[in-house]
């Protein structure tokens, strides 16, 4: 499973690496970016399986990021991972794209059972 | 007085220069940067001592009580006499002693009845939630118990914080919460959050992981307490002495916090409005 990681935190970056290891990915199935900009442009290089993205980036808003790649015509599961947690903030990142919305803090355990659960959801099986 | 025994009570003058409000209200903060060891201070000219002073002079309305330059002098060494020994006492505790280090370290209660933020209904509405989400970020994120002490009200220029990460938040609540980190408790959070220990050269793993933290504060904040009609800004982290925290004259509230790693707190300069104010800033929010 090829997962690509929007965060311009490196610290998140890193907890997020951890925990897709545990789940089996190798390191080479793993890419991260740590902007908004640079995920995007990974996201057609790549063509990740999954993708965590960040709710709130210096360059570019959570939101803004699903729509635009969803407006590309990106079809696979997108995650987001923000610590902003209020209902509009999460229906607008549903409506925008998002498969699934992960709020920090979050215990590894906790996101890994939500990308197990993701990944094995049938493909048009909406979040809401 | 929050200290007994530092303060006398006879070392007054008069002057035009001094004004009682200004002179007469006195406390610092003394924050190890090591372990844990902040506590405040409140040396407090009360009302009494001023009226006591006014009528020793026997000038009434024209004058202003104030404190002699030198004797303040003196009164701070004095406090800070008093602190010094209180550090040394606590630094031979365990620093995961949480119960010891409040007996012991925890020389004020609280403040005084006429703390400014005690009156303000506002910032009062902030410290219960904030409290909550602290013990949660620290709860899921390192699975680390966090006591949460007497909130204090900061003054300008009290300061022992090496590492101070800031977000900005407009709408429903406007103000800024920040959180005051010395370096080896940001050193161990870190440490702990990457799984090792950190080198000397990591700091911007530092500033990042500190900017994640008041990121989670922030965010955790405005879900209690503006369910809509908040934004935020991305996280600022700056050495302690460029703190960066706004003041358009409201009261700023810190809550010490104490964990197994040491000493942090947590300061809100905020307020909660009816309704959301117009010119939030644009583009950090829902986006939609």
């Amino acid at each position: 499973m090829k997962v690509l990681i929007v965060d311009d935190s490196s610290t998140t970056r890193e907890m997020e690496r951890g925990i897709l290891a545990q789940l089996g990915c190798s390191q080479d199935e793993i890419l991260d970016a740590a902007s908004g900009e640079e995920g995007l442009n990974k996201v057609t290089s790549f063509d990740p399986d999954l993708v965590l993205v960040d709710g709130k980036m210096r360059d570019m808003d959570g939101v803004a990021f699903v729509r635009t790649i969803r407006g590309n015509g990106f079809t696979k599961p997108i995650m987001m991972v923000s610590s902003e947690c209020e209902r509009q903030r999460v229906l607008d990142a549903v409506q925008a794209g998002a498969s699934d919305f992960v709020v920090k803090p979050f215990t590894p355990d906790l996101l890994s059972q939500r990308i197990e659960d993701l990944m094995g959801r049938p493909e048009q099986q909406p979040l809401i | 007085m929050a200290v007994s025994g530092v303060w006398e009570r006879d070392h007054f003058w008069t002057s035009r220069q001094f004004h009682p409000r200004r002179a007469g209200w006195l406390g610092f903060l003394l924050m190890d940067a090591g372990r844990w060891r902040g506590q405040w201070v409140w040396g407090a000219m009360s009302g009494t001592e001023s009226s006591r002073a006014r009528r020793r002079t026997g000038k009434a309305g024209g004058n202003r009580v104030g404190l002699c330059a030198l004797c303040a002098l003196q009164r701070m060494r004095a406090a800070l006499s008093i602190l010094h020994e209180a550090l040394a006492r606590v630094s031979t505790e365990a620093a995961s002693d949480c119960e010891s280090w409040r007996e012991t370290v925890w020389l004020v209660s609280g403040p005084s009845p006429d703390d400014p933020c005690r009156k303000s209904a506002v910032s009062q509405q902030f410290i219960q939630p904030v409290t909550e989400v602290i013990e949660h970020v620290f709860d899921v994120l390192l699975a680390m118990p966090v006591e949460v002490g007497a909130r204090t009200l900061a003054l300008a220029g009290d300061r022992d914080a090496d590492l101070v990460g800031s977000v900005v938040l407009s709408g429903a609540i406007t103000g800024v919460i920040a959180i005051c980190l010395p370096m080896s408790t940001a050193r161990r959070l870190v440490g702990l959050l990457k799984g090792h220990e950190l080198g000397e050269d990591e700091e911007e793993a530092l500033r990042d992981a500190t900017g994640e933290l008041v990121e989670m504060l922030a965010g955790g904040m405005k879900s209690r307490l503006s369910p809509t009609g908040t934004k935020m800004s991305c996280a600022e982290v700056v050495g302690g002495g460029d703190r960066i925290i706004q003041d358009d004259g409201q009261s700023r509230l810190v809550l010490p916090c104490m964990c197994e790693c040491g000493a942090f707190s947590v300061e809100i300069s905020c307020r909660l409005h009816a309704e959301p104010r117009a010119g939030a800033m644009s583009g950090s929010g829902s986006g939609a």
